[in-house]
């Protein structure tokens, strides 16, 4: 019996490595499309991490239950989250959940210059507030928000 | 029986193109990712952007401010704050929408000095006038942040100088 040697014509083999490269290729890419963070940017192109440093606002939580808060910087910030911690625990919300004010009146958040007060009970285990800012940026699927880090660039409120 | 194997593959000139190619495409999609964290310059005023409260008075509702540009720079503006309660430590409450002057009220919050951009230079004074009918609480310190307008690029922007923040106790009800 006479055995065939001739295998895949190189043409054949040539196609089919290029599309395995390619196939493989796309996954990769999909791969390390899902590993890498998607790009937050604000102000003509520029980073949203790098927009988080040049935050500045003022806080400040008065005896009597009211929470100050003024935009003094130049960046609007779109909304604050707040952690509030006590008793080895913590929670983060947003402001809107504590404050009808700002549900109400800071749709668009606290734009520069902007001041917000409201008065905000926090529960009686609470210790420690931090401020957390959130900005608001463009990406290629449209708006989106980014908060900043919370060590770097949160606000701590001894209640 | 020989199997002749075609050993030449691609040549030289076609995996030099291909590497070259790869190298652009590759630098392409990097520089994209790493451009949006180069930092750009920081907006702030100059040091030497003062500008104080001469004098204040209050009567019939009516809050009269002399303000003096006593630093090195022209000011445009200023954003301009009342505590409203003694033991407010941070003023919030926004004077700006009590300005008599409509045209001089900035979007969303500010007011804007008389005349074109940075009109108020050094030394230069300027009195304006709040109507204060429509608040109801008592007003206990004034905090006054000058703005400026400053050149990014080309667009104009204000310039909010935080550094330069000032704080006065009035006495008006």
């Amino acid at each position: 019996m006479k055995k065939s040697v001739r295998g895949l014509s190189p043409v054949i083999a040539t196609v089919l490595l290029i599309a395995m490269v390619m196939v493989i290729g796309l996954i990769v890419f999909m791969w390390f499309r899902g590993l890498t963070q998607e790009q937050i940017t604000k102000f003509g192109g520029q980073n949203i991490q790098l927009v988080c440093n040049d935050v500045y606002f003022e806080a400040s939580y008065s005896s009597s239950g009211t929470l100050s808060l003024l935009n003094s910087g130049n960046i609007p910030i779109y909304n604050i989250k707040v952690k509030v911690s006590g008793e080895g625990s913590f929670t983060t919300k947003n402001l809107e959940e504590f404050s009808d004010e700002w549900a109400n009146n800071y749709a668009t958040g606290l734009d520069q210059g902007r001041g917000f007060s409201d008065e905000i009970t926090f529960d009686s285990s609470a210790n420690e507030i931090v401020l957390i800012p959130v900005l608001l940026g463009n990406t290629e699927q449209g708006k989106k928000t980014y908060v900043c880090d919370e060590n770097l660039h949160g606000y701590k409120i001894i209640l | 029986m020989f199997i002749r194997i075609k050993k030449k593959g691609v040549s030289p000139m076609i995996g030099y193109v291909l590497l070259v190619t790869f190298v652009i495409v590759l630098g392409v999609v990097i520089y994209n990712w790493m451009k949006t964290y180069i930092p750009q310059e920081d907006l702030d005023c100059p040091d030497g952007t003062s500008l104080f409260i001469k004098d204040y008075s209050c009567s019939n509702n009516s809050l009269n401010i002399t303000l003096k540009n006593n630093g090195k720079f022209s000011i445009g503006g200023y954003f301009i704050y009342a505590t409203t309660t003694p033991e407010q430590e941070l003023a919030t409450k926004d004077l700006s929408f009590y300005i008599t002057e409509n045209f001089s009220q900035l979007s969303p919050t500010g007011v804007k000095l008389t005349g074109e951009y940075n009109s108020l230079a050094p030394n230069e004074e300027e009195v304006d006038i709040f109507d204060l009918t429509g608040l109801t609480e008592t007003i206990y310190t004034i905090e006054i942040v000058p703005i400026r307008w400053q050149k990014e690029g080309r667009i104009n922007r204000i310039v909010s100088c935080k550094n330069s923040k000032v704080r006065e106790v009035v006495s008006c009800s």
